[in-house]
Formats: C-alpha cells, sequence, structure tokens
C-alpha cells in the first residue's frame, strides 16, 4: 500500500514538475515579445528632449523672434476617474480664458473709420456674454469628445498654452491630465517686421514648420532636430544611476542674424501707418535697402498680421507684398528705361524730343499725365515733367531687343533671389509677345508687372555704379560657436559707372525741378522719381484707382540707402507727388538723421 | 635480521604516515583557512555592494530633483531673457519717453567749425 501511495506522489509531483514548466514555457518563450516590451516600458523612460528653433535677430543682434516656454496638455485616459463632463466643466473657463486673451483687434485701412455698428454699448455687452457662453459650451463639447475617444490612451488638449493658463489647471490636480514642456514663438518687438520673419505653425504630424518670409525660408536651418533620452527607471519612475542610459543630446536649430536694422524698421513702421490714414490707401509697403551691398535695412507694409495670432487674419497678409505682390510701376519705371537708353548710346541727356503733341503708336494715342506738352525738352527734362510722350521715344530709340535686354539685364522678369519664401518673379512677357504698343507703354511704366523689390534692386544699380547687387535679408547663420557669413553679391555691371552717374544728375534733376521740390530736406540732395500708375481692373484701366509711388536713394555723393514708398488707391490724393512723395521725404529726412549725415551744403 | 627489518620497515611507515596525516592536517587546517576567508569576503562583499547599490539607487532621487531644478532654471532663465527683451523693445521705450516727456527733435545742428574748437574757447 505504502508502495502505491509513493508512486501516486511520484506521479503528482511530475505533473505538478511537467504544469511548471509548461507555464514558464509559455511565459518564456510564447509570451516573450509582448512581455519585453511591457518591462522595457516600466523600466525604461524613453523621452524626447526637444530642441529649441533658433532665433531671428535685428542687425544689432536685439531678438526679433525668440523662444518661451509653452505647455501642452493631454489626457492619459486609462488614468481618468472623473466624468469627461466634469473634467471638461473646469477646463472649458480656463482655455475660454485664454482664447479672449489671444484676440486680436484687426485693423482695416482705407476704409470710412465711423463705420463702426450703431448697437449700444449694452446690447454690445449682452452680444459678448451669449458668445462667450456659446463658445464656453463648445469647449465643453470638445473636450468631451476627446475624453471619449474609443480606442486611444492618449488625447491632447491644448498645445502651446502659456505659463499663466498651465499653472491654473496644474492646480486642479486633475488625475489623467497632464503636461509637457514645449516651445513657442516670442516676439519681443511685438510685430514689428511682420512680413519679413513669417510665422511658425504646424505642418501635417502637428510638428512646428515654418511660413513666410525667413522662418519659411530658411525652416530647415532654424528647426533643429530633437535628442532622445532612454534610461533605466525605478518603480517610482526615478533614474537609476548603474542602470543602462542612452542619451543622443538634441542639435538645437540655428539662428539668423539679419541685416534688418531695427531702429529703420521701427520708424518705416511709423511712419507707413500714419501715411495710410493720412492719405486713406487701402495698402501699402515702404523698402529700404543698402545700394552698395543688397543688404534689406528695413521693409513694412500694410495690411500686416501679428505672428502670435496669425491664425485669426486673412491668409493674404501673410505674403510679403515687397516680394510677392506684382504692380505696374508707372512713372518710376522712367528710371530704368532712361537709363537703358543713355548707356545704349541712342540718347545724351541734351538730347532733345520734338514732344510737341500726342504721339500715335499703333493706332493708339499716347498722351502726357496732364495733357501738357513741352515742345523741345531735353531727355533731363523729359523725366522732369515726366513725359510720357518722350519716353516713348526713348523706347523707340533703345528699340524692341535692346530695350528688353536692359529691363532683363536690371533684373525684372525673373526672382531677385531674396531669402523670402514668397518671392514671385513678376510679370515680363516672352519676347515674341511684344508688340509696338507694349514697348511703347513699358517705357512709361505700364503694361508690365514688377514686384517693389525688383525695381528698388534696379534703381539700387544706378545709386551703386551700375552694379547690380542681390538683395538679402540674413547676413550669418550661427550655430553655436560655428558662424557662417552671408556676403554681399554683385550679379552684373548693368549700366557703365558714367552711366550711372549721368542718370543720378538727371534724378536729382526730376526732384528739384519737380512737384516734390518743396518736400527736399535742405541741404541734401536726393535722386528721386515720382509715379502714379493706372491699375488694370478686367481688362482696362481705372481712371479712379491708382498706385502712388515713389522712388530715390540719397544721399547722392555718396548713397546710404535706396527705398521705394508706394500706396495703394489712396483717397485724399491720387498723385504719388501727393501723398508718396511727401512720406519718402518724411521717412528720408529721419534716415539722414539717423546716420548722421550733415547736409552736403549749409 | 628479518624482525630488524620488520621493525623498521614498521617504524618507517609508521613515520610517512605521521608525515602524511600531518601534512593532510596541515592542509585541511589551510584549507579551513581559506574557506572561511572566502566565506567572510564574500560576505563583506556582497554587503559592500548591498550598500553601494541602495546608495547609488537612492541617488536616482537626487538626480530627478536636480533634473528638475534644472528645467526650472532653465525656464525662469528664457522668461528673464524674454522680459529684458521686452523691456528693451523700441515701441516700449518710445511710449515711455513719450510719457516722460521726451520730444522729436524738429532741427538738428551739425556742427562743424572750420577753426579748432579750442580756438572757439574764448568765444563762449
Amino acid at each position: 500500500m505504502s508502495g502505491t501511495r509513493i508512486s501516486l506522489l511520484l506521479i503528482l509531483f511530475i505533473l505538478l514538475f511537467l504544469a511548471v514548466i509548461g507555464r514558464l514555457f509559455y511565459w518564456q518563450i510564447v509570451e516573450h515579445d509582448r512581455l519585453a516590451v511591457l518591462a522595457e516600458n516600466q523600466h525604461f523612460s524613453a523621452m524626447e528632449i526637444p530642441a529649441k528653433r533658433g532665433e531671428i535677430k535685428a542687425s544689432d543682434g536685439s531678438a526679433l523672434v525668440t523662444n518661451k516656454t509653452a505647455y501642452l496638455i493631454y489626457a492619459a485616459l486609462p488614468e481618468i476617474e472623473e466624468e469627461p463632463k466634469v473634467i471638461a466643466g473646469k477646463l472649458a473657463p480656463i482655455f475660454l480664458d485664454y482664447e479672449k486673451s489671444q484676440k486680436v483687434v484687426i485693423e482695416k485701412f482705407g476704409e470710412d473709420e465711423e463705420s463702426s455698428s450703431s448697437a449700444s454699448i449694452e446690447e454690445k455687452e449682452e452680444d459678448r456674454e451669449k458668445e462667450e457662453k456659446d463658445r464656453k459650451k463648445e469647449i465643453e463639447e470638445e473636450i468631451v469628445g476627446r475624453l471619449n475617444q474609443p480606442g486611444v490612451v492618449w488625447v491632447l488638449l491644448k498645445k502651446k498654452l502659456p505659463k499663466e493658463y498651465f499653472e491654473k489647471i496644474a492646480a486642479l490636480n486633475i488625475k489623467g491630465v497632464g503636461w509637457e514642456i514645449e516651445q513657442d514663438r516670442f516676439y519681443p518687438e511685438a510685430s514689428m517686421a511682420a512680413h519679413l520673419t513669417g510665422f511658425v505653425g504646424s505642418d501635417s504630424r502637428g510638428l512646428d514648420k515654418g511660413y513666410f518670409g525667413l522662418e519659411g525660408f530658411y525652416d530647415g536651418y532654424l528647426k533643429g532636430r530633437a535628442g532622445r533620452l532612454n534610461q533605466e527607471i525605478d518603480a517610482l519612475g526615478r533614474p537609476i544611476l548603474v542602470g543602462v542610459r542612452k542619451a543622443v543630446p538634441p542639435e538645437d536649430g540655428q539662428s539668423l542674424h539679419t541685416t534688418i536694422d531695427r531702429s529703420i524698421q521701427y520708424l518705416v513702421e511709423k511712419y507707413l501707418k500714419e501715411g495710410m490714414r493720412k492719405y486713406r490707401a487701402k495698402a501699402g509697403s515702404v523698402l529700404v535697402m543698402e545700394p552698395k551691398t543688397g543688404a534689406i535695412l528695413a521693409s513694412a507694409s500694410y495690411p500686416g498680421y501679428d505672428q502670435n495670432h496669425w491664425s485669426q487674419y486673412d491668409k493674404d497678409r501673410y505674403r510679403n507684398p515687397v516680394a510677392a505682390d506684382t504692380y505696374e510701376p508707372g512713372s518710376t519705371f522712367k528710371t530704368v528705361v532712361m537709363a537703358a537708353g543713355l548707356d545704349a548710346g541712342v540718347i545724351k541727356p541734351e538730347t532733345v524730343c520734338e514732344c510737341s503733341g500726342p504721339r500715335e503708336v499703333s493706332g493708339y494715342k499716347i498722351t502726357t499725365w496732364n495733357n501738357k506738352y513741352y515742345p523741345n525738352s531735353t531727355m533731363k527734362e523729359v523725366l522732369q515733367h515726366s513725359d510720357n510722350v518722350g519716353m516713348v521715344m526713348v523706347g523707340d530709340s533703345l528699340g524692341k531687343e535692346k530695350f528688353l535686354s536692359y529691363i532683363r539685364n536690371f533684373g525684372f522678369g525673373k526672382p531677385t533671389g531674396v531669402d523670402l519664401e514668397e518671392e514671385t518673379s513678376g510679370i515680363l512677357r516672352e519676347d515674341e509677345e511684344w508688340r509696338p504698343i507694349d514697348l511703347a507703354t513699358s517705357s512709361f511704366g505700364q503694361g508690365l508687372a514688377v514686384t517693389p523689390i525688383q525695381l528698388v534692386r534696379a534703381v539700387g544699380a544706378i545709386a551703386n555704379g551700375g552694379k547690380l547687387m542681390q538683395p538679402f535679408i540674413v547676413k550669418k547663420i550661427v550655430s553655436g560657436d560655428r558662424e557662417v557669413e552671408i556676403k554681399p553679391k554683385e550679379t552684373g555691371q548693368v549700366i557703365k559707372p558714367e552711366t550711372a552717374a549721368a542718370m543720378t544728375e538727371m534724378m536729382v534733376a526730376a526732384v528739384e525741378g519737380g512737384e516734390a521740390r518743396r518736400m527736399i530736406p535742405k541741404g541734401y540732395r536726393v535722386a528721386g522719381k515720382t509715379g502714379t500708375a493706372q491699375i488694370p481692373v478686367e481688362g482696362h484701366y481705372d481712371p479712379k484707382k491708382t498706385i502712388a509711388s515713389f522712388i530715390g536713394f540719397g544721399p547722392v555723393e555718396d548713397p546710404r540707402f535706396v527705398m521705394l514708398v508706394k500706396l495703394d488707391e489712396p483717397q485724399s490724393s491720387q498723385w504719388g507727388s501727393e501723398t508718396a512723395a511727401p512720406l519718402f521725404f518724411d521717412i528720408a529726412k529721419e534716415l539722414f538723421t539717423y546716420f548722421g549725415i550733415p547736409p552736403s551744403a549749409q | 635480521m628479518t624482525e630488524r627489518f620488520k621493525d623498521i620497515n614498521i617504524a618507517k611507515s609508521k613515520e610517512i604516515i605521521n608525515r602524511r596525516k600531518t601534512k593532510v592536517s596541515h592542509f585541511v587546517f589551510t584549507s579551513k583557512l581559506a574557506l572561511s576567508f572566502l566565506f567572510i569576503s564574500i560576505i563583506i562583499l556582497s554587503l559592500a555592494q548591498l550598500f553601494i547599490v541602495n546608495k547609488l539607487a537612492t541617488e536616482g532621487e537626487r538626480i530627478k530633483q536636480n533634473e528638475l531644478l534644472t528645467k526650472k532654471l532653465s525656464e525662469e532663465n528664457i522668461n528673464l531673457q524674454n522680459n529684458l527683451q521686452t523691456l528693451g523693445s523700441l515701441s516700449r521705450i518710445s511710449k515711455l519717453a513719450e510719457s516722460q516727456g521726451f520730444v522729436k527733435i524738429e532741427k538738428v545742428e551739425y556742427f562743424n567749425p572750420s577753426v579748432s574748437i579750442a580756438a572757439l574757447k574764448d568765444s563762449f
């Protein structure tokens, strides 16, 4: 009997032993991969170390764009204990407060300032309260929707939340609601140079991406590369010093040092805004460039936008008009055509034009802007009077091939290469498409479309002894202690230095003998040209709508700046001499003081 | 003679046996000593390892605290830098200047004498 019991016991032990072996086999072999992952998740923490996005600095080293700490709020759904509605009720007021703080008043130009609604203050207050109540409900529903998502463990609740709002959420201590530190862009000078800097939005994966301006053009340089830290942790999540630790350091983004002069940018924006209100223009731009190097010192355009709240603005506002928008330049283009004629030797400053009346070209009648004619005008006088008939003569003297060759050499019809994402090439038809009437109208700046930066660059060549420079904004790219300098680039000698000198004197005479002579700062010699171009609308020119502009450079003896002022549809007066020219000289006066340039004749 | 050889052999054998016994007991004694030493060393080293690992493990908490402090200081640093930049912004300075009664210079005089400053001294 005892022998049987022992055998039974033995069989039992063998069976138990086999069961244990079988279970071990199951856990260690069959479930190995799954358990290894779980163990790794439990014992290892994998953390992405975000890379700092590079800064954008003005020429004096001050930051135009830098970074600030922000918070990403998320919900880990398996850890949520409270009802989604309750959580939404706690979070929604904070998110709503944040939204309210982000609302901007979008300024419009060219409209009657008294066009506000006739609603009383009480009615407006009621509307606002109702709007807030509705929006709070929407936010709550959105949060509830996200928290109730099936099959997910992690949901995003809010991105880029500033510290003061994050602290309120942290104080609520809601189980399952967590946060990560992230970065957001910060603009110490508020919306200054928005069109130049561009803004940072998200790409299709939700990662930061630069759009427009420098943020867009240099996105690859600015964004850097995130690092990674894998380390062994204990049950409480604390790092184990003797454990495994693998770190890949982040590569911070490279910083851009620009040619933008903060002071010039500030005063250009200030004067342009005042000018827009004074002349009631729909839009306006000012571009200031250093003619000897092509460095962009300032560029302002209105309507603009605030990079912090870019999503609240119309998309049309994001593009920098000085590089992205084309327009018919009008009489300012006469400087380029005249320079071409002088350089080709087909005219001289003393060449006389009959100019006694309108000129007929291919059945079209070309007249002057004011229907006044000056018979036997010299080329100098043609420019002074902004005589369209005289300019047609210059164009005819050049002929189509030479005319187009000079226009292309001056950089029209192709991008200038400036480092802005949204630059366009302007509109210059193929040579075969040019008819005699096109040559005639283009001689006085109508019938072709240029960008403001193309025109500034071309006139800059006149100021620079005939050398055409490539405009640029970034002069240095810095990464840690490494620097890459971007040197000024000369793209060609488009006219001879003697031609440039002669053209400069003609432009000085145009200013001193023209409508703008009363505005010249005393003792300074400025070369310039006004422009009043009609705007083409559905195949014809609108007689009431113009683009008023003035282009010039100074001081003539040693040009420090070339500047274009352009106002779209000014309501106070159509004419460049009465709107853009005074604005140009107001800014020029400030620039002379800023650069410390004394008057040449005291 | 044979008896004597027998006695001598026995004595010699006993001597050899005694010598062997001494050697064995010596060997046993030395082995015991070595084993004891080994055993004690293992105990001591194990205790030491336990102590060191425990100490290092708790250092993890300090590392975490230091990491948090570093993050906090880094954040504070960024905030201070940004505040500094905002204080130096041109629009702020311009508004401040206006509120303090500063006005724009309307006319700028450029001082460019044809004689030296020292020579002009008497005229002041």
